[in-house]
């Protein structure tokens, strides 16, 4: 099971920290930028960060990171709204998306 | 005085306060009669409690590629039309614009149907999130669908 080694995320064991010296590790995960906005920026701490992850949909993802469902959440991949069951790629950008209130 | 050859969109996100007086020189044409400006300020109350301010956060590229799929939804429905959309992040004081939108159409039949659109749908659509600020605690606040 990867490490948690960022000084940035809550406990969350099954995500890998990208910043290990691991080459073969580094080779076998894939790696991805998230992107979290209000309520979820404040919950997780920073606005953005790199994730190791082994595979998974970016709704999976966000029961990893936050242990609960995405309920009312949306989604964006690489800048294109998303339903969250999509799979994540490697260099993937994903946002998850707090119910909107612009304007 | 030669024509010039004008885009029929503009976009923006970001801190600088809005001007809106600036959004109706940018969608003026002479095959437009009607023009229509909208500017959302912030409120002193939600309910019964006092807003201090709102404090806007944004993604800002996707939300500016939310009002283009809004504004080229707004060309199909009613051609001619011309858009401009800005909203403005951080800090918005009492009656200070949070966002303008500006539509002119051929005809005003259109243009207030497009100006009610881009609105409502940006509301919907765009990645924007609003802090309300109280004497007391804040809230992020959802617009009601």
């Amino acid at each position: 099971m990867p490490e948690e080694k960022s000084a940035n995320q809550t406990s969350s064991p099954t995500i890998a920290d990208v910043g290990d010296n691991d080459p073969e590790r580094a080779y076998k995960s894939s790696t991805v930028t998230v992107l979290y906005f209000a309520q979820l920026r404040e919950e997780r701490g920073c606005s953005e960060e790199q994730l190791g992850i082994d595979s998974s949909t970016p709704s999976e993802l966000f029961v990893e990171i936050f242990g609960r469902q995405p309920d009312g959440i949306g989604f964006a991949i690489n800048q294109s709204l998303a339903s969250g069951k999509e799979s994540i790629q490697a260099g993937d950008v994903i946002a998850y998306l707090p119910p909107f209130g612009g304007g | 005085m030669s024509e010039q050859i004008l885009q029929s969109m503009h976009f923006r996100v970001g801190p600088e306060p809005l001007e809106p007086s600036h959004l109706i020189e940018l969608v003026k044409r002479s095959s437009c009669g009607a023009l229509l400006l909208f500017v959302g300020t912030t409120r002193d109350h939600f309910n019964d409690r006092k807003v201090v301010d709102l404090k806007y956060e944004a993604y800002e590229d996707l939300a500016v590629t939310m009002m283009s799929e809004i504004a080229q939804e707004m060309e199909r429905q009613w051609p001619g039309t011309v858009i401009a959309i800005e909203h403005r992040t951080g800090t918005v004081e009492v009656m200070e614009a949070s966002v303008a939108i500006a539509v002119s159409a051929p005809h005003r039949h259109e243009a207030y149907l497009a100006s009610r659109y881009a609105i409502d749908e940006l509301k919907k659509r765009v990645p924007i999130w609003k802090l309300e600020r109280f004497e007391q605690g804040a809230h992020w606040k959802a617009n009601q669908l």
